[in-house]
């Protein structure tokens, strides 16, 4: 009886279903604040709402990926570390416990940094928008005493 | 045998990723810099540039983590491997993805041709309808 894989066959599909889960949700919610930022390019709302979801999906695959080994008794023994696999159904849910929790921390922080991501590009539109109207201002008065003659 | 076949299916992913993944930041790239930067014909050569970079940077990590493994006995080391390794790269993929985001935009209207740069579209038809009321007059 091999806990070890066990384990794995259960965390992997959790893993999995979780970020694909929170990416659709993140998707059909961004588009909404998205549209609103960018009112006349669509297709940009569309392009930077993909771009984020696909760092969505990378970072927390990874994480998910990376923190996904499990280990029973960890021993110094001569020079090095030595790893046994798991040994019983309680360290096999103990392990798998904490692994799961600190993923879907870690997603918890990636919806954060997607919310701080969203409001430093509606910033940065407004401050563009305000540019570029001060800009047309600008053009505006220059054209407008040659129609007056 | 555990080690040939883990090889296998860690290249076949990682090959997966660089294409599909390189795809789909190589299309909406585009269109998320030049809405940053109006200039376009810098921020298509950019977004070339950075396609290039994520293909070579990928492949290069998938080849080089390759090579740092010892001889697998089970198919629980199989899984680890496989895993880790693709974590790794996936990891600081995301992390370069998202500093790309922030900091590439700002890099491109440093070196922007301020000539170049029309403010919106809607603008330059603006323009053009008071030239042809000039005209008129």
């Amino acid at each position: 009886m091999n806990y070890n894989v066990l384990a794995y066959t259960v965390y992997v599909p959790i893993v999995l279903g979780l970020t694909i889960w929170v990416a659709r949700m993140l998707h059909k919610n961004t588009s909404a604040f998205l549209t609103e930022i960018f009112k006349e390019h669509e297709k940009v709302a569309e392009a930077t709402n993909n771009l984020l979801q696909v760092g969505f999906y990378l970072l927390s695959l990874g994480y998910g990926f990376v923190r996904l080994r499990m280990k029973g008794k960890v021993v110094w023994e001569g020079n090095n570390w030595e790893y046994s696999d798991l040994e019983s159904y309680r360290q096999m849910i103990e392990e798998l416990a904490s692994k799961v929790g600190a993923f879907s921390l870690f997603i918890g922080f990636m919806l954060f940094l997607n919310l701080f991501l969203m409001l430093i590009m509606r910033k940065s539109n407004k401050n563009k928008l305000q540019h570029q109207a001060v800009i047309q201002s600008y053009v505006q008065q220059q054209q407008q005493p040659r129609q007056g003659v | 045998m555990y080690n040939s076949i883990a090889y296998i299916i860690y290249l076949l992913c990682s090959l997966f990723v660089v294409i599909w993944i390189g795809r789909i930041l190589h299309r909406n790239g585009k269109l998320f810099l030049e809405e940053t930067c109006p200039d376009k014909q810098l921020a298509d050569s950019t977004n070339n540039i950075l396609y290039v970079c994520y293909c070579l940077m990928n492949s290069g990590f998938a080849f080089y983590h390759l090579n740092s493994f010892a001889t697998l006995k089970d198919l629980n080391d199989v899984i680890e491997f496989i895993a880790t390794s693709e974590g790794f790269i996936l990891i600081t993929l995301g992390v370069m993805h998202f500093l790309n985001m922030l900091i590439v935009p700002k890099i491109i209207m440093f070196f922007a041709d301020t000539s170049k740069l029309i403010t919106n579209p809607s603008d330059e038809t603006k323009k053009s309808d008071i030239k042809s009321t000039h005209h008129e007059l």
